[in-house]
This record gives C-alpha cells, sequence and structure tokens, in this order.
C-alpha cells in the first residue's frame, strides 16, 4: 500500500469530498484493488478503525472485461459479493465516476452503490451509498494481492488448525484435569472425610453417590436406615448444626472433571457409641466401626449394577433432581453418561471379583480380610478349598502405631490378627486397597499425614467411673494370666509374647481367618507396589494369631479376632457359656461386661444383625486363658481393663 | 532445473540439518526405550545371583514386566490354580518381588525373564504349617513348567489379549508415563501375544494332554528336556516320542570329573568328545558328558535363540560352572541314626555301590567304576520312552545349532541312547520322586517291587498313582508326602485327627490328604512314558535292612 494511501486517513470529510470533486472517474479497473476503509476520516481512531476493517474486508478484485468485481471478505479473502462496474453520474455531483452497482449481483448487498474517482496513479477514492444515502468513504489501490492473499489464508487456517483446538484443548484441560481432594485442617476431620487417593480409582460421581439410594431404594438392606444410614453409615453435623453432605468415612475429591466420592479409612475405623440408648451418639475415630456394614454395601453396589435401571437413561434425569437441576449441558449429555458407564464397568469387575467371597455373610463391623485380598488380585476364589475361602474378621483398631513398631526383642510386633506383617506402613498402605486406592492412585501425602497421626493417636478414657478396689485386684490378677501376651496395661505394651504370634493349636480360635491367609496369598502381596518404594516386603504366613495390646479394648467389642464374643466378661467363660448368638451393630456400651450391648435387637425401627457363632469362620471357641478363674477374679480384671 | 542459488543452498542445509537432529532424537528415543541394556544391580551373593541374576535369556525370550505381572490377574482361568503365579508352583521366596528363577533385567524396558534356578531350585517344609526352605541348585519338584508354558500361549490366543484388556489392568498397578503407555500399547502388547502365538504351533505336542488325552501331564517337578531341546533349538519335526523326567539337582558338579579309573578287564566305552575313557555320562540317558556343555545347552534353552553376545554369555557360563562345583548337597534336616546308617553303609557297599558310589571324600573301589556311566536299558529295566525322544541325529543337529550360534563346546554325544545312567546319589533326599521319569514317590518306595497291572495298587508294592509337587516332607518313608497313606499316617503324627479346629470344619484327620491332592498333580503309572517299573535292586532285602539302606542314604 502506498504510504500516501493512508495519509486519506488524516483528511476531514469535507478535504475527502475536495479531493472526490477534484478527480476524473479514471479507467475501470481490472485486477486486484487493495482496500483501505476510512471510517471516522480525521478522527486519530481512524487508522485503527481501518486495521479493524482490514480483517473483514481486504479490497476488490475487477474484471474489466466482464465489466464486474467481487470484494475479498472475511478471515480467508474469500471473493465474494459481486458487483456491476461502469462508467455513470456520480450522485455526488452529476459527473462522470466509475460505479460499483451492486443491485443486480448481490443478494445481500443490493442496496449499496459505490462511486470511485482517480485520485492518483492506480488509486481510487470511493464513496459508498444504501439506497442512495450516503454513508462513508474507502480507497483502492491498484495491486497483485496474490502473495498477500495466500498469506492470509495460510495464516487464517494455521489460526483455525492449532488456535481453535488449543483453545477447546485449554478449555477441556482445565475442566478436566484439576485433581483437588478436599482438605481438612482438622486432622480428625482428615480422617473422618479426608482423601486417600482411592476416588482416582473407584470415586462415584457425588450426585451419582446421592442418587443412588433414591434410584435403588428397593436395594437396601431392611435395616430400617434412610439411604446410606441402612448400611450403618453415620452423618455428622457440620460446625454450622446442618447435617453433613457426607457420612462419616466418605471421601471427596476433584478429579476428571466431576466431583468424586468413595469410602476411606474412617467408614471401617470409626464409629458410634453411646453411653445409654437416650444419649446422643457421639463418633469415635480409629479402631473398628462397630456399626458399619461393608459386606452389605458391596452387595448392594453388585446389586444394582446389573439392574436394569443402571443406565444413564435413568440416573442422568436422577443425578439432575438430585443436583436442583444444576447440570451443565456438558455434563449431561457427555461427562455424566460416560461417567455412569465408567462406573459401572468398575462395579463389574468388582462384582465379578468379590462376589465370590459373599461379603453378605459378614455382618455389620467385620470384612472377610485375605479373600477380598484374594479378590482384588483376581485370585478365582470359587476353586480354593472351602477352609481358605472364608475368614472373616472384625474391625481392628489401628491407633497407638507408634507402639506397635516395638516389642520387648526390639523387632516390631506382628500386626494384622494373624500376624503376617510387621511394617506399620505395608499395613497401612495395604488396608488403603478397601478405600479404592491402587498402587497407580494411592495419594501418599494424604495417606502419610493419616499415617503419622495414627501413631500417636489414643483410645478415649472408659466414660464410667471404675471402682478403685476391684481394679486393683483385677490388676494383680491380669498381670499373673494376661500381661505377659497383652502387655502390662492399656499404655504400656510390654510383655515377653506382646505382639508375637501364638501357634493356631495353642491359641484355639476360629481358625479360619488363619487358613484364609495362605503363603500363597502372601508371595502375590509382595508384588503389590512393584516399580515403587512401596512395594512390600514383609507379608508372610504365620503359625496362628498374633497377641494384640489392647489399648482402648472397651470401645473394641465384640471380642476375638473373628468378633465372636459380645463382650470381655463373656470372653473370660469357657466357650459352652459363651453367647451362641448376639447382635452386633448396636452402639450402646455395656458398662458392666464392657463391650457393645448384644441383646439389642431392634431400636427406633433400626434393626440390628443377629450374630451365630456356629457358623462357618465365627466361632467363639478358644482362647481358654482366665476362664477357669472365680468369678470375683474375672469381674476384677474385667474392671482393671476398663483403664486400658 | 532449480538453480542452486546460496541461499536455496542453505536453506538445503539447515533442513537437512533439523532433519537429522530430528532422526538423531528420535532414534536415541527408541534406543532408551526398546534397546537400552542397565546391568541387573549387584548380588549380596552368589547363591542371589544363582536365583536372580540374568543369564541373559531377557534379550530373546524376555517379556515386559508388566504384561507378565497383570496376566494372573487377567488370565485367572487359565492357570493351573487360584493362587496367582504361585499356581506353578515356582519357589517363591518371602518378601521376594517374583519368584526364584524369574529374573528382572531392563532392555529399554524392565523385561522378565528365567534363569537356570527355576527349575534348580528345590523348596521343602518340614511341617504343613511351617515355612518352606530354599535349596539353589536343587530339583524344583513343586513347578509346574508345562502348566507355564502353555499358560502363557493360552493366554495369547485368547481375545482378551489385547491393548484395551491389559492396560486397563496394568493402569491399576502401574504408574506408566504417557510414552511408556503408548510403547506398551502399540508395540509390546501387540509383539508379545504375536511371539508367544508363534510358540503355539512349536508347543502342539505339550497339548497333547488335553481330548483324547492320549499323553500325561508332565505336571510338578518334570520336563520334556530333549523334546524342547529337538522342537526349540533344532526345530525338528514332530515325532511322536514322550520322555518327560524328573528336574534333576545340579549342585556338586565336579563329581562328574572323579571318574573311577576302569578296571583292566572293561572294554573303553564308545565315546564321542567324551574325555578319553570316562564312563562318567550326563542326563537321564547319558545324552552329554561334558557338565559346561550341558549348563550351556540348558541356558540356550531358556534363551531360545543365539546369545545377544557369546563373550558375556560364555563368562556367565563360567560363573554358573564354578559355582555349581562348588555348591555342596544340602544336609538331611531330621535326625539320622548314626548306628543304623552304618548298618545300611555295608548294604550299600553290597547292593548299591557299584553303580551309585556317592561319597565324595574317597576314591572307590575299582569294582565300583560303573557309578555315572550308562546301565542298558534291559538290564536296569525302566520305562524306555525316555530314552526314544532322543537320538544319534538329534545329538547331531543340535550340536550344529550351538555351533551356528559361535559356541565351542566339546557337546552332547552323538549316539543313539540305549540305557539310563546310574546316577551319583548326593543329597538323594532331596530328589524325590525317584527314578528318571519320577515315578516312585519316596525311596521307601523304591524298595518295594512295581506292580503288575499298573491300574490296580497291589499289596506291599510301588504305589499306581500319588500326587507330585506337595513339598512336605516324610521323614520315615524319605522323600514328599505324596499318598493317602503317608498323609494319614503323618497328619495323625501331627496331631490332625484329634485337633477340634479341623474337626468342627468337617475333615479331621482328612485334612492333609485334601491339602495334598489340591496342591499336587496327579500322577498316573499307567499312562504312557510314567511307568514305575524296574530297578528291582534292593527290593527283595529284609524291613531291617530296607531301614538300614533308607537310614544311611539320608546321610549322602
Amino acid at each position: 500500500m502506498p504510504a500516501g494511501m493512508n495519509d486519506l486517513l488524516k483528511l476531514s470529510p469535507a478535504e475527502l469530498d475536495a479531493l472526490f470533486a477534484a478527480s476524473p472517474p479514471g479507467p475501470i479497473p481490472n485486477g486486484d484493488a487493495k482496500g483501505l476503509a476510512i471510517l471516522e476520516p480525521g478522527s486519530e481512531h481512524a487508522p485503527a478503525l481501518a486495521d479493524i476493517a482490514r480483517r473483514l474486508w481486504q479490497g476488490k478484485t475487477f474484471d474489466a472485461q466482464q465489466k464486474m468485481l467481487r470484494n475479498q471478505v472475511g478471515l480467508f479473502g474469500v471473493k465474494a459479493i459481486a458487483a456491476d462496474v461502469y462508467e455513470g453520474p456520480s450522485l455526488f455531483d452529476g459527473k462522470p465516476c466509475i460505479v460499483l452497482d451492486y443491485s443486480k449481483r448481490s443478494v445481500v448487498a443490493g442496496p449499496v452503490r459505490d462511486e470511485i474517482r482517480l485520485i492518483a496513479p492506480g488509486t481510487y477514492l470511493g464513496r459508498i451509498y444504501w439506497d442512495g444515502q450516503f454513508k462513508g468513504y474507502f480507497a483502492l489501490h491498484m495491486e497483485d494481492m496474490a502473495a498477500e492473499r495466500w498469506r492470509r489464508r495460510f495464516r487464517a487456517l494455521l489460526a483455525l488448525v492449532i488456535g481453535i483446538p488449543l483453545l477447546i484443548a485449554i478449555l477441556l484441560a482445565m475442566r478436566f484435569l484439576p485433581d483437588r481432594p478436599v482438605t481438612y485442617a482438622k486432622i480428625e476431620d482428615a480422617f473422618k472425610y479426608g482423601s486417600t487417593g482411592g476416588e482416582r480409582n473407584a470415586g462415584f460421581p457425588l450426585w451419582v453417590w446421592k442418587a443412588l439410594p433414591v434410584v435403588f431404594a428397593d436395594k437396601l438392606p431392611p435395616t430400617g436406615g434412610v439411604g446410606y444410614e441402612a448400611f450403618g453409615m453415620v452423618y455428622e453435623k457440620d460446625e454450622h448444626g446442618r447435617r453433613r453432605d457426607l457420612p462419616v468415612g466418605v471421601m471427596q475429591r476433584r478429579n476428571l472433571g466431576i466431583d468424586r466420592v468413595f469410602v476411606n479409612c474412617a467408614v471401617c475405623h470409626a464409629t458410634t457409641a453411646r453411653k445409654t440408648a437416650q444419649d446422643k451418639p457421639e463418633v469415635y475415630v480409629g479402631l473398628g466401626a462397630a456399626n458399619f456394614d461393608l459386606g452389605l454395601f458391596e452387595k448392594f453396589l453388585m446389586d444394582i449394577v446389573v439392574d436394569e435401571r443402571f443406565t444413564a437413561d435413568v440416573l442422568v434425569p436422577a443425578v439432575e433432581k438430585e443436583s436442583g437441576g444444576r447440570l451443565s449441558l456438558l455434563d449431561r449429555y457427555l461427562v455424566y453418561p460416560i461417567a455412569v458407564g465408567l462406573m459401572r464397568e468398575r462395579l463389574l469387575m468388582l462384582r465379578d471379583r468379590f462376589g465370590p467371597i459373599a461379603p453378605e455373610t459378614w455382618g455389620p463391623g467385620r470384612v472377610d480380610t485375605w479373600n477380598s485380598a484374594k479378590a482384588g488380585l483376581n485370585f478365582q476364589i470359587s476353586k480354593l478349598p472351602i477352609e481358605e475361602r472364608r475368614g472373616t474378621t472384625d474391625f481392628p483398631s489401628i491407633w497407638n502405631q507408634r507402639k506397635r513398631k516395638h516389642r520387648d526383642d526390639g523387632q516390631p510386633m506382628d500386626l494384622h490378627w494373624t500376624g503376617n506383617n510387621n511394617d506399620v506402613n505395608e499395613r497401612n498402605l495395604s488396608a488403603a486397597f478397601g478405600t479404592g486406592c491402587t498402587p497407580a492412585t494411592a495419594d501418599h501425602a494424604a495417606i502419610g499425614r493419616l499415617q503419622d497421626w495414627l501413631l500417636d493417636a489414643a483410645p478415649p478414657p472408659f466414660p464410667f467411673p471404675i471402682d478403685e478396689a476391684k481394679k486393683n485386684q483385677g490388676a494383680a490378677v491380669y498381670a499373673k494370666y494376661c500381661a505377659q501376651c497383652h502387655g502390662k496395661s492399656g499404655q504400656d505394651f510390654s510383655g515377653p509374647y506382646v505382639g508375637h504370634v501364638t501357634p493356631i493349636r495353642e491359641v484355639g480360635t476360629d481358625p479360619n481367618n488363619w487358613l484364609s491367609y495362605t503363603y500363597e496369598l502372601s508371595a502375590s502381596q509382595d508384588t503389590l507396589y512393584a516399580g515403587t518404594q512401596y512395594r512390600f516386603k514383609h507379608f508372610r504366613k504365620t503359625a496362628g494369631y498374633a497377641n494384640a495390646p489392647l489399648d482402648g479394648i472397651w470401645l473394641r467389642g465384640p471380642y476375638l479376632h473373628n468378633g465372636s464374643v459380645p463382650t470381655l466378661r463373656d470372653l473370660l467363660e469357657p466357650p459352652e457359656l459363651r453367647p451362641a448368638t448376639f447382635y452386633r451393630g448396636y452402639d450402646v456400651i455395656d458398662p458392666v461386661r464392657v463391650g457393645f450391648k448384644g441383646d439389642v435387637k431392634e431400636e427406633n425401627g433400626r434393626k440390628f444383625f443377629l450374630f451365630d457363632a456356629r457358623l462357618l469362620t465365627n466361632s467363639n471357641k478358644g482362647h481358654l486363658w482366665g476362664t477357669e478363674l472365680p468369678a470375683g477374679d474375672k469381674d476384677a480384671i474385667v474392671e482393671y481393663m476398663k483403664t486400658f | 532445473m532449480i538453480a542452486w542459488t546460496p541461499e536455496r543452498k542453505r536453506t538445503l542445509r539447515i533442513t537437512g540439518i533439523v532433519l537429522f537432529v530430528l532422526l538423531a532424537f528420535v532414534g536415541w528415543g527408541a534406543w532408551y526405550k526398546l534397546l537400552r541394556v542397565v546391568p541387573q544391580p549387584p548380588f549380596d551373593s552368589g547363591h542371589e545371583r544363582f536365583k536372580y541374576g540374568s543369564i541373559g535369556a531377557e534379550d530373546s525370550a524376555g517379556i515386559p514386566y508388566w504384561i507378565l505381572y497383570v496376566l494372573p490377574r487377567v488370565f485367572p482361568d487359565k492357570l493351573p490354580g487360584p493362587n496367582g503365579y504361585a499356581s506353578f508352583g515356582v519357589a517363591w521366596e518371602m518378601g521376594k518381588e517374583l519368584p526364584i528363577g524369574f529374573t528382572k533385567k531392563t532392555i529399554g524396558f524392565e523385561r522378565v525373564a528365567q534363569n537356570c534356578s527355576v527349575c534348580h531350585a528345590a523348596s521343602y517344609r518340614l511341617r504343613p504349617w511351617a515355612n518352606p526352605r530354599f535349596v539353589p541348585t536343587g530339583p524344583n519338584h513343586t513347578f509346574n513348567l508345562e502348566a507355564f508354558f502353555r499358560f502363557l500361549v493360552d493366554c495369547a490366543r485368547d481375545p482378551r489379549f489385547n491393548a484395551n484388556t491389559l492396560m486397563a489392568e496394568i493402569n491399576l498397578d502401574a504408574d506408566l508415563s504417557w510414552i511408556d503407555q503408548q510403547i506398551y500399547r502399540f508395540i509390546l502388547i501387540p509383539a508379545v501375544r504375536q511371539r508367544l502365538l508363534d510358540r503355539g504351533p512349536r508347543f502342539a505336542w505339550i497339548y497333547r494332554h488335553e481330548p483324547p488325552k492320549d499323553w500325561p501331564d508332565w505336571g510338578r517337578g518334570r520336563d520334556d528336556a530333549m523334546n524342547l531341546t529337538k522342537y526349540f533349538l533344532t526345530t525338528s519335526k514332530e515325532d511322536g516320542t514322550l520322555g518327560p523326567t524328573d528336574m534333576p539337582s545340579i549342585w556338586n558338579i565336579g563329581k562328574y570329573k572323579k571318574q573311577p579309573a576302569l578296571p583292566p578287564n572293561v572294554p573303553a566305552p564308545i565315546s564321542y568328545n567324551c574325555a578319553q575313557g570316562s564312563l562318567t555320562r550326563m542326563n537321564f540317558a547319558g545324552d552329554s558328558c561334558d557338565a559346561h556343555s550341558v549348563i550351556i545347552d540348558s541356558s540356550l534353552g531358556l534363551l531360545g535363540a543365539g546369545p545377544a553376545s557369546n563373550k558375556v554369555f560364555l563368562k556367565e557360563i563360567d560363573w554358573l560352572t564354578k559355582y555349581l562345583e562348588g555348591y555342596a548337597p544340602p544336609k538331611y534336616p531330621f535326625a539320622i541314626d548314626q548306628a543304623r546308617a552304618e548298618a545300611g553303609k555295608a548294604i550299600f557297599a553290597g547292593h548299591c555301590a557299584s553303580c551309585h558310589w556317592s561319597d565324595g571324600t574317597r576314591l572307590p573301589a575299582p569294582e565300583w567304576y560303573r557309578t555315572g556311566s550308562v546301565v542298558p536299558v534291559e538290564e536296569v529295566g525302566t520305562d524306555v520312552e525316555r530314552i526314544k525322544s532322543w537320538n544319534k541325529d538329534a545329538a547331531v543337529r543340535a550340536n550344529e545349532a550351538v555351533e551356528s550360534f559361535g559356541i565351542e563346546r566339546p557337546g552332547l554325544v552323538e549316539v543313539t541312547p540305549y540305557g539310563y545312567v546310574a546316577a551319583f546319589l548326593d543329597g538323594i533326599w532331596l530328589r524325590a520322586p525317584y527314578l528318571h521319569n519320577g515315578s516312585v514317590p519316596t525311596l521307601r518306595d523304591l524298595l518295594k517291587p512295581p506292580c503288575p497291572d499298573p491300574l490296580v495298587q497291589c499289596e506291599g508294592g510301588r504305589p499306581v498313582k500319588f500326587y507330585r509337587g506337595y513339598d512336605v516332607y516324610d521323614p520315615v518313608d524319605v522323600g514328599f508326602i505324596s499318598t493317602e497313606e503317608q498323609a494319614k499316617r503323618l497328619g495323625k503324627e501331627w496331631g490332625y485327627e484329634n485337633n477340634p479346629l479341623w474337626k468342627d470344619m468337617g475333615y479331621g484327620d482328612e485334612a492333609l490328604w485334601k491339602e495334598v491332592q489340591s496342591v499336587g498333580t496327579p500322577y498316573e503309572i499307567y499312562r504312557r512314558s510314567n511307568g514305575h517299573m524296574g530297578h528291582l535292586y534292593g527290593v527283595t532285602l529284609s524291613p531291617g535292612e530296607k531301614d538300614a539302606l533308607i537310614e544311611y542314604l539320608k546321610t549322602l
């Protein structure tokens, strides 16, 4: 573009009119003419406006033979909007000019008529009319624009091919890449609601989680609770006194563009307890849940995934309703349908692998740990010998882990009921599988924080008065009959056999959990976390059950590894006098016999689980130590153990 | 014509350099991700090196780590049992990432292959509730090699062997980078599948256990060694022979050098490339007479191809040879009645020593020269099938094949076999079951006569059916618990019968026998190549003499 042409922008309308009036029409142009839109001529905005206009209109291409032109428009410089070109009288002064008449050739620009006159060699000044009304000025300069046109097209194409996808990619990345757990400042809250990373693998979309018990209300167990309370989950109040969104033991994380939730450590390691039936339940953390029925929860998931309603068609509208219609179009038509599909896949895998271990037989507060581990490794459970196929145990307490790192001989204590691992960190990572974690998804930072806290987390004191004299009497008996295996007290874990394994024939308790843990399983477990510093190295088959410290034992009922004896006092009776059946899942403490009250079948419509010690893996036999003492001594031992 | 203006030349030059740098980078990346050799971390001891050290099989036979990792999870139905890789009876030490004999090495990516110890490390337990002890160089009597071979091929043949399914499982456990995921998805998974499928036709003969089931499984602790050599080292055509034999112990191989001098009246043996006048042969049918060659050939079997570097390979072979020469047979882990053993020694000298002199501490009497030499099958009378699985032609071809890799060694004896080697009995207590085909579960059984009808158990005869591969030791019969009689007897001794725990579960004294059956693989002597006939030496001894002889054998 000649330097002079831009000077036109500086002229006032009057000066432009004068120039137009003084110029000859010139010949009918032929070929490309570069355009300049002269908007608000003379003003300081004119160059900027011309610049913007150039993006939309680059110029015209004349065909002198055909007496016509086409405009070059848009980012691509497409030739469009044609007009006839002829010499005729100007609407401005009636003198001759070149008329660019759009009326015959263009639909959109039909009312437009441009008039141009040659103001310099190769340069025309133009006036625009719309329906005969003067609208503005422009200029044209005859030059070959082919190169510029290609450059422009190339640039435009580049912008389309790279810029737009890039923009979309950035938007999608902002939406789908963030991986952010909901975090809690208070460590107890972090334990109750904090992430382990398992949501990355197993997390349900938050709204689907909420919709499930609504859509599949008929599949909830008939225990009398509402929604997830049917499984014994507990909702706390937040600091404003409102019921929390999620129950204790459910964590949340923004991942893959949605809020995902799944159960965490606390679902099995937090419990409610009450002094009396009239008290409000209080949530305690770091011990085995008394009321949560993990098995029924798993069964529920396995049932619904093969239900015909488990489709996006049913669930997405339900989600929309739950969320109060807050779903975006993207969520409604893309994210949630895909999420439901993926969730279905995951749950089918769960059903396929975990179905054969029959979790519905566990009852509240129990889990078949090692068959779950086998299921996770996709061992074919149904091919296992029957005695290895069931091995249900009580959820254990997990507090005071630091003290469990040392026993009298300087070695770490044998952990788990069978003592099959003496490394606290491996124990924790192994348990984290239950929260949906896989080696690839575990959030080691978050788990580490919980782990550090558990080192010294301590049980709460017994909430009833303790008879001092009886306690002292009990301490002496306990020292004689119990302390060597279970430690001097609830705080002092010293004792020659504490944290050691007692052979199965000696302890005589139900062998199924011990049998279910096989050497072969330990071998496969030692491949877990392969390729990381966390790879398991400490799993092994032992000869029986480990002698556990009894810290906080009053809150850890029912007793024995399989939770087959309701109270401490019952455990001091010979097996034939221990209750063959009792109810599990009730959370009122029995202050005399110590443990949860086991004789309550139902309360306020909530039904409890009838435990039958005569069934496979439920035996309440064995552990005969102290059973032959006089009743007074037994009472005294129980009194002493209230201080643990 | 293009005019080569300086500008154009410059453009061309720059383009060339950029292309070259790009190509070099891609090439370097491909080398780094697929071929870069990272040495294994050093081993604490020779034993560790023997158990987990690479012999170079990762190059040609290595399976990418994560594929191997997830196979038992994706294809649990194709395993011989419900316990992951442990179902194969591999010897797996507690706390170890891989079983003994599985070697991990990075060649571009982490690969797992096998070394000698996969078949040559024994495990045994003193009681059913005890954990296993491991003996490197011992026979791996629990390992079901055939099932492992089949498993890999069966997985590859299954439609689930695809990138989507395997990657879904891999991503549960491995935090692979994007590029590594693509390498697995688009290169490794299809390539491994193809590799395994290619193996399939050459393994057709190990599928003959399927209906009509005319061939028996190898079962735990056995392999058809000479057929493996024929069909994989030399790609011979299938010839319908079957010769599974026990995995041998490979400790103390220095003994093969201690050849007794031939008595003057004994003619020099037919020998090809064996030390002049030496009668000592190796392998069950005497197919070789040079331990070094046997180690080379067996190792090449694991490589499945020529070594990537002969120099490195042969260096490892030299190390192995030294290690095996120095490895003493393990001591019997139970008490031995010394007086009775002393009495047994005399019986041994009278009845066994001419073929089985095994006391490495002194030179033998000249009349014991047959130890380690081939005894014609007509004379020993044991099952003949193993001999038929090898011949002179096969030996010539195998020698040629090894030579073609550029490896020089004395090699296989180019003679069609005609009998079985009278073995040295060092560490014989851990080498059960007995005879070349492992057809007799215990030493005590070997001193019993075979049953005339292989389908009917005869009174006081060798068992016609038993289970192989259960690893709890029977110190009375000397061998592993393999029969109902043993399981019941030991179950009683160990208190299974009276244990209320087991009784509660409804299977009191059955427990041990059930376990033997669920872990072990059945062995039936009526099946082809499984005969337990022959080797009748000592069968007619009195019960007291047998007890004494067995007691002595424990000391070897």
